[in-house]
Protein backbone atom coordinates (compact mmCIF):
# COMPACT_ATOMS: atom_id res chain seq x y z
CA UNK A 1 0.00 0.00 0.00
CA UNK A 2 1.35 3.32 -0.61
CA UNK A 3 0.44 6.23 1.35
CA UNK A 4 1.25 9.82 1.65
CA UNK A 5 1.45 10.31 5.01
CA UNK A 6 5.10 12.07 4.87
CA UNK A 7 3.43 14.92 2.18
CA UNK A 8 0.93 15.30 4.76
CA UNK A 9 2.74 15.53 7.89
CA UNK A 10 5.52 18.07 6.00
CA UNK A 11 3.13 20.04 5.18
CA UNK A 12 1.60 20.74 8.42
CA UNK A 13 5.61 20.93 9.37
CA UNK A 14 5.18 18.35 11.56
CA UNK A 15 8.25 16.17 12.92
CA UNK A 16 7.96 12.10 12.81
CA UNK A 17 7.81 12.75 16.56
CA UNK A 18 5.03 14.98 16.54
CA UNK A 19 2.75 13.10 14.77
CA UNK A 20 3.58 9.90 16.85
CA UNK A 21 2.28 11.78 19.97
CA UNK A 22 -0.53 12.83 18.03
CA UNK A 23 -1.28 9.36 16.55
CA UNK A 24 0.12 7.51 20.10
CA UNK A 25 2.17 5.48 18.41
CA UNK A 26 6.00 5.40 18.72
CA UNK A 27 8.15 7.59 15.95
CA UNK A 28 9.42 4.00 14.30
CA UNK A 29 6.01 3.19 13.55
CA UNK A 30 5.28 6.73 11.66
CA UNK A 31 8.79 5.68 9.90
CA UNK A 32 7.59 2.23 9.71
CA UNK A 33 4.45 3.47 7.78
CA UNK A 34 6.28 6.58 5.42
CA UNK A 35 8.67 3.99 4.33
CA UNK A 36 6.41 1.49 3.25
CA UNK A 37 7.69 -0.90 5.94
CA UNK A 38 4.47 -1.39 7.27
CA UNK A 39 0.96 -1.21 6.94
CA UNK A 40 -1.04 0.44 9.72
CA UNK A 41 -4.28 -1.54 10.54
CA UNK A 42 -7.84 -0.14 9.90
CA UNK A 43 -8.11 1.78 13.63
CA UNK A 44 -4.96 3.89 12.81
CA UNK A 45 -5.50 4.28 9.03
CA UNK A 46 -8.85 5.83 10.20
CA UNK A 47 -7.29 8.05 13.40
CA UNK A 48 -4.68 8.80 10.69
CA UNK A 49 -7.45 10.39 7.95
CA UNK A 50 -9.07 11.84 10.91
CA UNK A 51 -6.35 13.71 11.85
CA UNK A 52 -5.64 15.27 8.87
CA UNK A 53 -9.05 15.52 7.41
CA UNK A 54 -9.10 12.79 4.64
CA UNK A 55 -10.99 9.75 3.75
CA UNK A 56 -8.73 6.52 3.96
CA UNK A 57 -8.58 6.10 0.33
CA UNK A 58 -7.26 9.93 -0.33
CA UNK A 59 -4.16 8.97 2.12
CA UNK A 60 -3.68 5.15 1.88
CA UNK A 61 -3.93 3.91 -2.03
CA UNK A 62 -3.17 -0.02 -3.08
CA UNK A 63 -0.46 -0.73 -5.31
CA UNK A 64 -1.04 -1.73 -8.44
CA UNK A 65 -2.01 -5.39 -8.65
CA UNK A 66 -0.11 -8.38 -9.97
CA UNK A 67 -0.69 -11.65 -11.18
CA UNK A 68 -1.48 -13.75 -8.50
CA UNK A 69 -3.43 -10.92 -7.00
CA UNK A 70 -6.70 -12.06 -6.37
CA UNK A 71 -8.32 -9.35 -6.57
CA UNK A 72 -6.72 -8.31 -9.62
CA UNK A 73 -8.79 -9.25 -13.30
CA UNK A 74 -6.18 -11.19 -14.77
CA UNK A 75 -6.68 -14.73 -13.64
CA UNK B 1 24.74 -3.14 25.47
CA UNK B 2 23.52 -5.42 22.86
CA UNK B 3 21.52 -7.69 25.51
CA UNK B 4 20.39 -4.59 27.32
CA UNK B 5 19.34 -3.01 24.19
CA UNK B 6 17.75 -5.90 23.10
CA UNK B 7 15.98 -7.33 26.02
CA UNK B 8 15.13 -3.64 27.48
CA UNK B 9 14.74 -1.14 24.72
CA UNK B 10 11.94 0.61 26.41
CA UNK B 11 14.74 2.02 29.11
CA UNK B 12 16.58 3.27 27.12
CA UNK B 13 15.95 5.96 24.62
CA UNK B 14 18.44 5.45 22.16
CA UNK B 15 17.84 2.14 21.70
CA UNK B 16 14.77 1.77 20.14
CA UNK B 17 12.09 4.27 19.14
CA UNK B 18 10.36 6.06 22.05
CA UNK B 19 7.76 3.99 24.14
CA UNK B 20 4.99 4.80 26.12
CA UNK B 21 5.83 5.63 29.57
CA UNK B 22 3.41 3.30 30.64
CA UNK B 23 5.22 0.63 28.79
CA UNK B 24 8.80 2.00 30.25
CA UNK B 25 7.47 1.63 33.99
CA UNK B 26 6.17 -1.86 32.88
CA UNK B 27 9.31 -2.95 31.59
CA UNK B 28 11.31 -1.57 34.51
CA UNK B 29 9.04 -3.75 37.02
CA UNK B 30 9.80 -6.29 34.78
CA UNK B 31 13.72 -6.02 35.18
CA UNK B 32 12.42 -5.91 39.22
CA UNK B 33 11.33 -8.80 39.47
CA UNK B 34 13.61 -10.86 37.35
CA UNK B 35 16.19 -9.37 39.65
CA UNK B 36 14.30 -9.97 43.14
CA UNK B 37 13.37 -14.13 41.95
CA UNK B 38 16.86 -14.04 41.32
CA UNK B 39 18.39 -12.42 44.18
CA UNK B 40 15.62 -14.66 46.79
CA UNK B 41 16.71 -18.05 44.94
CA UNK B 42 20.32 -17.51 45.83
CA UNK B 43 18.95 -16.56 49.50
CA UNK B 44 17.11 -19.79 50.00
CA UNK B 45 19.34 -21.87 48.68
CA UNK B 46 22.56 -20.14 50.96
CA UNK B 47 19.69 -20.49 53.62
CA UNK B 48 19.03 -24.42 52.82
CA UNK B 49 22.77 -25.07 52.30
CA UNK B 50 22.83 -23.63 56.16
CA UNK B 51 20.32 -25.66 57.45
CA UNK B 52 18.32 -22.39 58.52
CA UNK B 53 14.89 -23.12 56.37
CA UNK B 54 12.74 -25.43 58.98
CA UNK B 55 11.86 -28.99 57.36
CA UNK B 56 7.92 -27.53 56.95
CA UNK B 57 8.64 -24.98 55.33
CA UNK B 58 10.82 -26.06 52.97
CA UNK B 59 8.11 -26.92 49.94
CA UNK B 60 7.04 -23.30 50.32
CA UNK B 61 11.09 -22.14 50.49
CA UNK B 62 11.89 -23.54 46.79
CA UNK B 63 8.74 -22.17 45.76
CA UNK B 64 8.71 -19.16 46.52
CA UNK B 65 11.00 -17.23 43.80
CA UNK B 66 8.52 -17.92 41.39
CA UNK B 67 6.12 -15.11 43.08
CA UNK B 68 8.39 -12.47 41.47
CA UNK B 69 8.50 -14.50 38.64
CA UNK B 70 5.07 -14.41 38.32
CA UNK B 71 4.47 -10.96 38.59
CA UNK B 72 7.69 -10.41 35.86
CA UNK B 73 5.69 -12.46 33.42
CA UNK B 74 2.80 -10.35 34.27
CA UNK B 75 4.53 -6.96 33.62
CA UNK B 76 5.65 -8.22 30.68
CA UNK B 77 2.35 -9.16 29.20
CA UNK B 78 1.70 -5.67 30.36
CA UNK B 79 4.06 -4.02 28.82
CA UNK B 80 3.69 -5.49 25.39
CA UNK B 81 0.39 -5.10 25.66
CA UNK B 82 1.21 -1.12 26.17
CA UNK B 83 3.06 -0.93 23.29
CA UNK B 84 1.59 0.52 19.89
CA UNK B 85 0.48 -2.31 16.73
CA UNK B 86 4.07 -2.16 14.67
CA UNK B 87 6.29 -2.65 18.36
CA UNK B 88 3.97 -5.89 19.14
CA UNK B 89 4.36 -7.04 15.74
CA UNK B 90 7.97 -6.54 16.35
CA UNK B 91 7.92 -8.46 19.53
CA UNK B 92 5.59 -11.33 18.16
CA UNK B 93 8.79 -11.54 15.43
CA UNK B 94 11.33 -11.79 17.98
CA UNK B 95 9.41 -14.53 19.88
CA UNK B 96 8.63 -16.60 16.71
CA UNK B 97 12.65 -16.55 16.15
CA UNK B 98 12.94 -16.80 19.55
CA UNK B 99 11.15 -19.90 19.74
CA UNK B 100 13.25 -21.08 16.91
CA UNK B 101 16.34 -20.42 17.75
CA UNK B 102 15.95 -21.92 21.47
CA UNK B 103 14.53 -25.24 19.47
CA UNK B 104 17.08 -25.36 17.19
CA UNK B 105 19.99 -25.24 19.78
CA UNK B 106 18.21 -27.52 22.05
CA UNK B 107 18.14 -30.18 19.77
CA UNK B 108 20.93 -29.59 17.90
CA UNK B 109 22.84 -29.84 21.64
CA UNK B 110 20.74 -33.06 22.15
CA UNK B 111 21.53 -34.44 18.92
CA UNK B 112 25.58 -33.71 19.46
CA UNK B 113 25.49 -35.18 23.28
CA UNK B 114 23.67 -38.41 21.79
CA UNK B 115 26.73 -38.57 19.34
CA UNK B 116 29.12 -38.33 21.82
CA UNK B 117 30.44 -34.88 20.49
CA UNK B 118 29.06 -33.04 23.42
CA UNK B 119 28.68 -33.92 27.08
CA UNK B 120 26.16 -35.39 28.42
CA UNK B 121 24.24 -32.66 30.84
CA UNK B 122 22.09 -33.19 33.93
CA UNK B 123 19.06 -30.78 33.84
CA UNK B 124 20.17 -29.04 37.29
CA UNK B 125 23.33 -28.43 35.17
CA UNK B 126 20.71 -27.14 31.53
CA UNK B 127 18.24 -25.63 33.61
CA UNK B 128 20.02 -21.94 34.07
CA UNK B 129 20.80 -22.07 30.33
CA UNK B 130 17.26 -23.13 29.48
CA UNK B 131 15.88 -20.43 31.37
CA UNK B 132 17.78 -17.48 30.29
CA UNK B 133 18.13 -18.61 26.40
CA UNK B 134 15.45 -17.77 25.57
CA UNK B 135 15.57 -14.22 26.37
CA UNK B 136 19.16 -13.65 25.02
CA UNK B 137 17.80 -14.99 22.00
CA UNK B 138 14.55 -12.73 22.11
CA UNK B 139 16.92 -9.88 23.10
CA UNK B 140 18.81 -10.48 19.90
CA UNK B 141 15.98 -11.28 18.36
CA UNK B 142 14.10 -7.64 18.72
CA UNK B 143 17.36 -6.29 17.42
CA UNK B 144 17.38 -7.96 14.23
CA UNK B 145 13.60 -7.73 13.50
CA UNK B 146 13.90 -4.23 14.64
CA UNK B 147 16.29 -3.46 11.62
CA UNK B 148 13.61 -4.98 9.61
CA UNK B 149 11.37 -1.75 10.07
CA UNK B 150 13.97 0.83 9.87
Amino acid sequence: VNNRLRVLRVERGWSQTELAGRLQVSRQTIHAIESGKYDPSLPLAFAIGQLFGQLIEQIFTPEPSGPGDPLSNGG
Amino acid sequence: MLLYCGAMPFTVPNCAGPLSAEAKRHSRLALLYALASGLLAIAIAMLRRGGLIPAGLGLVAALLPLVPLILFMISIVRMVRSLDELQRLIHLEAVMLQFGASGIVVMGYGMLARAGFAPNVTFMEAYPFLWLGPFVFWALALVVVRRRYQ
